[in-house]
């Protein structure tokens, strides 16, 4: 009887087995972190900048040699992880800012398994990949503010784009997370959630060098048009893809919100 | 990993199951596996130090894949202190009492290094059955005491709960 009133009077469990005991806690303890390194204190989606020409990166525009749109077929472009991400391909060593507010939760610099990642709030996190020469004020659990840098823009490696400069060519991607209901995170399109000024910005790079009939970007497919993954062809008057959230069988983005994916 | 915990039992209960042939039953070293409601048991080796005084060593592990979770699971390593109160031989049945120590390690995918270690500490009160010379049954209950700690974060899970115990102790001698 006592022992009962001392459990339901604490968050105590009876168990067969100290596994099973140790199973729950160790569950709970990790679980404890995922509520407590949130910054800032919301559920609700960021507004993010991009620090481009006009918003006060050094890339100058003519630097930007190319932006995806998020779900794009990757033609003659390097990088065949997946293509739910802004592919930005510009001058090697420029700065990458921060795109939002939030926490890092995950470091790991490097050109082939690299995932910086600054959760916002409790749903939503930004992964910055092909980052070199990270910001050493960077640690886990370290809070950043939007236009903090995080790193400079990767040298490319391997054949670059149809007529992407090779020499002192750099890239890097941007990919955007949102946490559902089930707890499952998905990459999400970011231009929906971009402030207008950094819209416009990458509007005029998709105008100009992604999806302008001349462009010798290396986007377009064989019949010289320009299409999403699901086949839906990308024009100027539609500017994105149909796909604007990615959430199939496979594409499990929970392994990047790992805080201690770095080895200390 | 299922046949090989399958032939350890086969092994363990021809090796030591010899149905009271003899009226001295044995008791310094066994074998023995706990049952979990995880998965799969935990493996112990216990063994006599002094009269009523037993020393054992245990070894578990959980490990599962958990959907959009990065958490994998545990491995566990311990030491019971048993203490013989009671003695009904004519019954082949006996009373103990004892304490355990657990030292824990918690694992997240894709990283081999423990993100938290913690320590377990309990005390119980059980009786042993024996069914054969060298075969016996172990129940006890207490409390248990858990204390982990993120290996980077100040974030700590502690607290009390009870567990009940049922082993199977395989004696060689």
């Amino acid at each position: 009887m006592l022992i009962l009133l001392f459990i339901s009077k604490t968050n105590s469990e009876i168990h067969l087995g100290v596994l099973g005991a140790v199973k729950k806690r160790g569950e709970k303890l990790y679980n404890k972190v995922d509520d407590t390194i949130i910054y800032p204190d919301t559920d609700q989606p960021p507004q993010l900048t991009i620090k481009w020409w006009s918003t006060g990166s050094t890339i100058p525009k003519e630097d930007v040699y190319l932006i995806s749109t998020f779900g794009v077929l990757k033609i003659n472009m390097p990088g065949h992880v997946d293509h739910f991400t802004l592919w930005v391909a510009s001058s090697a060593y420029k700065p990458i800012y921060s795109l939002c507010d939030g926490v890092v939760v995950s470091l790991e610099p490097g050109y082939d398994k690299d995932h910086q990642v600054i959760r916002y709030g409790k749903n939503y996190a930004v992964e910055y990949c092909h980052v070199v020469n990270l910001n050493p004020d960077l640690y886990i659990g370290k809070i950043v503010k939007k236009g903090d840098k995080i790193g400079e823009i990767c040298p490319l490696m391997g054949q670059p784009g149809n007529n992407v400069p090779l020499e002192g060519t750099g890239y890097f991607e941007v990919r955007f997370l949102k946490r559902k209901e089930n707890g499952k995170w998905i990459a999400v399109d970011l231009y929906e959630y971009l402030d207008p000024v950094s819209k416009e910005n990458i509007k005029e790079i998709w105008l100009e060098k992604g999806l302008s009939e001349t462009s010798t970007a290396g986007l377009r497919n064989i019949d010289g048009k320009l299409y999403d993954i699901f086949g839906n062809e990308i024009t100027t008057s539609t500017i994105r893809g149909a796909v604007h959230e990615i959430d199939l069988p496979g594409y499990d983005y929970n392994d990047l919100i790992m805080y201690d994916y770095w080895r200390r | 990993m299922r046949l090989s915990y399958k032939s350890f039992l086969i092994i363990c209960f021809i090796s030591t199951c010899v149905l009271f042939a003899d009226e001295n039953i044995r008791n310094k070293f066994a074998l023995g596996l706990s049952f979990e409601e995880t998965s799969l048991p935990s493996f112990r080796t216990k063994f006599k130090i002094y009269n009523s005084i037993f020393l054992e060593v245990r070894l578990g592990s959980v490990f599962e894949e958990k959907q959009y979770s990065n958490y994998s699971g545990l491995e566990l390593i311990g030491i019971r202190g048993y203490f013989y109160i009671l003695n009904l031989k004519t019954k082949y049945l006996f009373v103990y009492t004892g304490a355990e120590f657990d030292n824990v390690r918690i694992f997240q995918k894709m990283t081999n290094d423990a993100f938290g270690s913690g320590y377990v500490f309990g005390s119980f009160l059980g009786i042993e059955k024996y069914i054969s010379i060298g075969t016996s049954f172990s129940f006890d209950f207490g409390p248990y005491y858990t204390y982990l700690k993120h290996k980077y974060f100040d974030v700590k899970e502690e607290g009390i709960d009870f567990v009940f115990n049922i082993i199977i102790n395989f004696y060689i001698f």
